[in-house]
């Protein structure tokens, strides 16, 4: 170990002992290929043992461990030392959560949001069932069982399926301070990603969430969502996508008051 | 139960914790003068309809220096929206056309669609000054 | 005492009716554990990865009156099936057979697999693909709207299925997201299972800690299933995740189950130097080629070869052979002198820049940035440094292929499990496939079971959870003078150097004390945060207390394995396969405060008896 050290500004929080939260300081040995994680577990292995945050994986797919460094939403396992070096940094908990303790934040409401979305394949039977008048055409399949989808097809939907929930878009997001039941980037994003699928027959099943006014109707594109995104996801197009959509349709019910109906 | 989550407070001046939203606020704001330029071309198209003492009394209050001023930084708002907005009109798009046509493709479309106009309204006012 | 009727909820809202807390807590912590907080289900799943999921929607389609209790220490996207990458094992081009996949994965798991399982496997993986593509998962294409495959290592034709290098990621979120449509499965993210309650010789709940308010809660249910993952974090430089430490393991392990063939410990070939971070055997599927510090293509020496062209990967040979052979070859190249010196640590080359920036894109985008954002180092450009990392337990919790274990009403699935699927070495996107087949499996069993099982008397059960709450709690308070965190390192220390890819006897057996002093030292450790709310230093000694009885498994299992076989080769006189002695799977039981106790049993082999396991030309030859 070299005898170069850095400095941590954490900000602690124990709900059976504070009333608030305060940054407490941590100085350890400097470790050029030091993730955020190795300095955290440094901490809480040799220095003090209740510092508590989330993390699995290390590798940027998990989504367990996003924190705000020296102000901005990051993954902790993508955030390195000597990107601060010799700068102290500065580590939060999420923003627009509630602190459950230290860098651990409440993430329920996110996962009610998630699964407000509908997440998940509604194909021709399922929204039949659900719309019996719909005239609904099932998607084509091949004789292995699959259904036949090009890649080009695949194409628009990818980059929306790649959100690995790791919530920075909501600590990014002003909207989700101001208003938190703002449904959010990353789970309209995945609705999006549902909606744009061809196996997909759900999108109406869906409209009720997405277009709400905590649904993409809250967003102000201020843009930062996606600025943050670790996997490029792009949250900010697909609910200002939804907005253009939503503007036409309720247009055209005017020029085709039918078209509401059922 | 122990558990007590804290919940942070948003301070009214959030706008300028970040750069990212400092710029958002003034790309937001950037409408507000355009809003407030077109207002006093109205009050001249008002005083154009009164008499031309009227109009040329407008026409005087133009020339003075704060309303340069503000024409000059309505400008600089203008293009700033401009801007951003052709920036981020193609991600508005949606995805069948996004994935059909590159973003920056649309980008230079519109650039070029709002110099053309703009020339046009440039050389238009040009020609009306004679 | 306190009891929820785990309701079906109407509302799609997750809160579940959970009772204030009794009065009497407030006396005190004192009295705490005098309350206890019970969820009655039918089922009760711990483990929220591919096989849990799997298993939980398997059991709600097959009775959608059940109520599912699904419990997972962490959210269930974040279980380590997200960080598979290459892809998933299945059946589906016309010159591709059953037959084929079976006989590679028994001669991959050196004979050591129950072929009954490995047939069952694969006339069960291609469906489970079709399913889960059905649910949503983005599998790669061909340009006629059908599903791509690729090459994987060991595996005689192409039938792997893939999502770009993040298969697990869109298996498991797929199958996260479909688990949402079934309202019987109630979820209970963050709630770390601790015990398992077994009562008239049958498995009937866990007790468990709700992370986020240090409470515990005791899950009632009239079977079990367990899909709580592998236990990598036993070792030092692995590729796994912070939550893979054999929880599930331990709990059967300590309520008498078996834990079977634990010394089978797999060592990726390559991993990034530094953070062990995987890099695919996609990699190498898709064309990559390993070389040493001279820039040759080292494994041709080792009966891989001949050498085949660059960006034409032939199955089973080169770089395409088992990941086993893979890794040792590493070992003698490091030997010989001839691998690379990083600052990080002893590595070769894996070289992919004749793939060409598009390719990689499009079949490797996760393993540039990681390559990238870790090592500094773009594939596009440069070859990537790597070297071996363990990534997977071959053995586990000792099942059949019904998913049942030594205990009724506990099923098991997914890398927990030691169903005979991978024998003595697992072949890549094999185990994807096998927590999807084995998960489904096992909700069917365990949704059998409790049809047909009544619950214990009620006041024993919970007898049974005080015990183990007690425990909890002791843990909590527990004053010693030993660091947890230190015995931890030790511990991965111990098991790297005595457990590696080569083994030797005397130094199993000083890793086999060390893991004795270990287990003593652990009852003297000090907790030092005694709050209740996400006390992770409390998850964390459970975990290494989870971690060490593996570990102890691991290391006994190996010490009396006389021969190589496999992921286990030894360099003491034992360097050949023993099928005579040891053509067997090793058993190892609980035995209260000393090693385990060891017994073995016989591999049910059907039809395709033990050769030579041989790959490149020689493999050939062979047949």
């Amino acid at each position: 170990m070299s005898e170069k050290t850095i400095k941590l500004e954490i900000l602690r929080y124990n709900p059976e002992v504070d009333q608030e939260p305060n940054f407490g300081t941590f100085e350890i040995p400097y470790n050029e290929a030091w993730s955020l994680l190795d300095a955290l577990e440094y901490i809480k292995d040799e220095l003090d043992s209740s510092l508590t945050y989330r993390w699995s994986c290390r590798m940027a797919v998990c989504g367990s461990c996003g924190m705000v460094v020296n102000g901005r939403p990051q993954l902790g396992c993508e955030t390195f030392l000597r990107d601060s070096y010799p700068n102290t940094i500065r580590v939060e908990p999420l923003a627009n959560f509630p602190i459950e303790k230290d860098l651990v934040v409440d993430a329920s409401t996110f996962i009610e949001k998630l699964e407000a979305v509908k997440p998940y394949i509604i194909d021709a039977v399922d929204a039949m069932e659900a719309e019996p008048a719909r005239k609904i055409i099932p998607t084509t399949k091949t004789s292995l069982g699959t259904f036949k989808q090009t890649p080009k097809e695949m194409g628009l939907f990818k980059q929306f399926s790649m959100c690995i929930n790791c919530m920075l878009c909501y600590s990014a997001c002003p909207q989700m301070g101001l208003n938190p039941m703002f449904t959010g980037p990353a789970a309209l994003a995945i609705g999006h990603r549902y909606n744009l699928d061809s196996r997909d027959h759900g999108t109406d099943q869906r409209t009720e969430v997405i277009q709400d006014k905590n649904g993409v109707w809250s967003c102000t594109f201020v843009g930062y969502c996606s600025e943050v995104c670790p996997k490029n996801v792009d949250p900010a197009a697909a609910i200002n996508q939804n907005k253009a959509q939503g503007a036409q349709d309720w247009a055209l019910s005017f020029l085709m008051p039918r078209k509401g109906e059922k | 139960m122990s558990r007590r989550p804290y919940i942070r407070p948003m301070p009214a001046n959030w706008f300028m914790e970040k750069p990212a939203y400092k710029f958002y606020m003034l790309r937001e704001a950037s409408c507000v003068f355009n809003l407030v330029y077109s207002l006093n071309l109205f009050a001249g198209l008002v005083q154009l309809v009164r008499g031309a003492d009227a109009w040329n009394g407008w026409l005087a209050v133009q020339s003075n220096a704060t309303m340069v001023v503000f024409a000059v930084i309505t400008l600089a708002m203008t293009l700033l929206h401009a801007v951003t907005f052709i920036n981020m009109a193609p991600r508005v798009s949606p995805q069948q056309l996004r994935k059909m046509i590159p973003d920056n493709i649309v980008r230079a479309v519109m650039f070029a669609g709002l110099a053309a106009v703009s020339a046009v309204i440039v050389g238009l006012a040009y020609m009306g000054a004679f | 005492m306190r009891r929820t009727r785990l309701c079906r909820c109407t509302s799609g809202n997750l809160s579940l009716i959970l009772p204030s807390i009794c009065p009497i807590q407030k006396l005190g912590h004192l009295l705490f554990e005098m309350s206890m907080q019970i969820v009655n289900a039918d089922i009760v799943i711990v483990g929220a990865g591919g096989a849990g999921l799997r298993a939980a929607i398997a059991a709600a389609e097959k009775n959608p009156d059940l109520n599912i209790a699904l419990i997972s220490k962490v959210y269930p996207m974040r279980s380590h099936t997200v960080a598979a990458e290459g892809g998933s094992a299945g059946v589906v081009q016309s010159h591709d057979s059953l037959e084929h996949h079976f006989q590679d994965t028994v001669a991959g798991g050196d004979w050591l697999c129950d072929q009954d399982t490995v047939d069952y496997f694969v006339s069960h993986s291609t469906e489970e693909m079709v399913r889960l593509e059905n649910w949503g998962c983005p599998w790669n294409r061909k340009d006629d709207g059908t599903v791509n495959v690729r090459a994987f290592g060991g595996m005689k034709i192409e039938r792997t299925w893939f999502a770009a290098d993040k298969s697990g990621f869109h298996m498991l979120h797929t199958l996260y997201q479909t688990s949402i449509k079934y309202p019987q499965i109630k979820r209970f993210d963050e709630y770390f299972a601790t015990d398992l309650i077994v009562e008239d010789g049958r498995a009937q709940g866990v007790v468990a800690i709700e992370i986020a308010t240090g409470e515990p809660k005791t899950f009632l249910g009239r079977s079990v299933v367990f899909a709580t993952g592998g236990s990598g974090r036993t070792f030092r430089f692995n590729t796994n995740g912070a939550i893979v430490t054999g929880d599930g393991h331990a709990m059967a392990f300590r309520a008498g189950a078996a834990l079977r063939d634990m010394e089978f410990v797999q060592y990726h070939p390559t991993g990034l130097p530094g953070s062990g971070v995987l890099m695919t055997e996609g990699c190498r599927g898709e064309g990559g080629i390993l070389l040493n510090k001279d820039g040759y293509r080292y494994l041709q020496d080792y009966g891989l070869g001949p050498e085949t062209p660059v960006g034409e990967p032939k199955n089973k040979y080169m770089e395409l052979g088992p990941r086993d052979r893979l890794s040792q070859a590493f070992w003698h190249e490091q030997r010989k002198g001839r691998t690379i010196e990083t600052p990080l640590g002893d590595a070769v080359h894996l070289d992919l820049r004749h793939l060409g920036k598009e390719k990689l894109m499009e079949r490797l985008p996760l393993i540039c940035s990681l390559a990238k954002n870790y090592l500094g180092v773009d594939p596009v450009t440069d070859p990537v440094p790597v070297r071996p990392a363990v990534h997977y337990t071959m053995g586990g919790i000792r099942a059949n292929i019904d998913g049942s274990t030594g205990i009724p009403g506990l099923y098991v699935a997914g890398e927990c499990a030691s169903n005979g699927m991978h024998g003595a070495n697992r072949l890549g996107s094999n185990s994807l496939a096998e927590t999807v087949v084995f998960g489904k499996v096992a909700g069917e069993s365990a949704v059998d079971f409790a049809s047909q099982a009544t619950q214990s008397d009620e006041k024993l059960l919970t007898e049974q959870a005080r015990s183990h709450l007690a425990r909890i709690e002791a843990m909590r308070n527990a004053n010693g003078s030993e660091k947890a965190s230190h015995i931890r390192h030790e511990m991965v220390k111990t098991m790297e150097k005595t457990l590696g890819i080569y083994r030797i006897g005397e130094e199993m057996q000083q890793g086999v004390d060390k893991l004795a002093e270990l287990r003593e030292r652990l009852k003297n450790i000090k907790v030092e945060d005694k709050t209740r709310v996400f006390n992770t230093e409390l998850l964390l000694a459970f975990e290494l207390e989870s971690s060490l009885t593996v570990a102890e498994a691991m290391a006994v299992g190996a010490l009396n394995r006389k021969e190589s076989r496999g992921a286990h080769q030894r360099l003491d006189g034992f360097e050949e396969r023993d099928d005579e002695n040891f053509l067997k799977h090793t058993l190892t039981y609980f035995n209260g405060d000393a090693a385990p106790r060891i017994e073995y049993e016989d591999v049910n082999i059907t039809r395709y008896q033990p050769a030579v396991r041989a790959y490149g030309a020689a493999g050939e030859a062979e047949k």
